[in-house]
């Protein structure tokens, strides 16, 4: 789960730059659907087992931001 | 503005600690060429850009940049976390620890701290274009030249991943480059500079 939010994240970091300098390319658009659809599927499955992504999502989630590990720090 | 979002871009998991190595690596946190100046050139120069493209490029590869240096942090906190006084010395990182123990501060290989002349945010948006294919090919030299000494895959797979970035970078700066030049005379890119100039035939 944690592999397809990175690899899906990953994925749309890249075409956002690409339509940056193509502006509505349509199969770009297309990629970046999917991809997005794919982060935020990975984003709620992630955050139902309590890891927050961001602050704000405290709001609605009963995982804890201020946490011992962060991401420097490695491990799983 | 930014948010923070609680995950690298690229996962670092370094199970071996190896100070000389993290002194190395140190210059692509702090040095000239490293994704902090990077981020700083590109997040400086897109407020005199004229264009909605090359602000857009500008912004979003520069937030990228800042993901890259906290992913090149990570690499050398977890490189020289929980070592000895000791065992740093023995890997040639004193001079770094005397100031700073096992904290991460921003400066070259050799020991040159960050500094602004190391990049330019010139206000002509060809001169800055050129600078940032520059800056990304540079980036890319110093990453081939850290492969050379790294033997540790953990360290190894990172590192590969920063360095492809770059050149995906470089590809994007060319075709905001392009996609600049289009827009201005074709017959003289440099009549005027159109992130400063009136243009004269108005």
């Amino acid at each position: 789960m944690i592999r397809q939010l990175s690899e899906a994240s990953f994925a749309m970091d890249d075409v956002l730059l690409f339509l940056d300098t193509h502006p509505g390319h349509p199969e770009a658009m297309e990629y970046l659907r999917n991809m997005a659809a794919a982060r935020k599927a990975a984003i709620q499955a992630l955050e139902k087992q309590g890891g927050l992504l961001f602050a704000e999502d405290q709001a609605f989630s009963g995982g804890s931001w201020v946490t011992e590990r962060w991401p420097w720090e490695g491990g799983c | 503005m930014w948010r923070y979002e609680k995950r690298l871009q690229f996962p670092v998991n370094i199970k071996e600690p190896n100070a000389k190595i993290a002194s190395y690596i140190m210059s692509q946190y702090g040095g000239p060429d490293g994704e902090i100046n990077a981020s700083l050139r590109y997040l400086s120069q897109r407020y005199s850009m004229p264009y909605g493209v090359q602000k857009a490029v500008l912004t979003d590869v520069g937030t990228e940049e800042l993901a890259h240096m906290e992913m090149i942090a990570a690499i050398i906190h977890q490189l020289t976390r929980n070592l000895s006084a000791e065992e740093l010395e023995a890997q040639g990182f004193t001079p770094y620890y005397i100031d700073h123990t096992a904290a991460i501060w921003p400066q070259a290989a050799g020991g040159v701290p960050l500094n602004a002349c190391e990049f330019q945010s010139k206000g002509d948006p060809i001169t800055d274009l050129f600078e940032n294919l520059a800056a990304e090919q540079k980036a890319r030299t110093t990453y081939d030249n850290i492969l050379r000494v790294v033997t540790d895959p953990d360290v190894i797979a990172p590192i590969r991943f920063l360095r492809e970035r770059e050149i995906v970078h470089f590809q994007r700066f060319g075709e905001a480059l392009r996609d600049l030049q289009d827009r201005l005379d074709a017959k003289n890119f440099y009549a005027f500079n159109p992130s400063f100039d009136k243009p004269k035939c108005r």
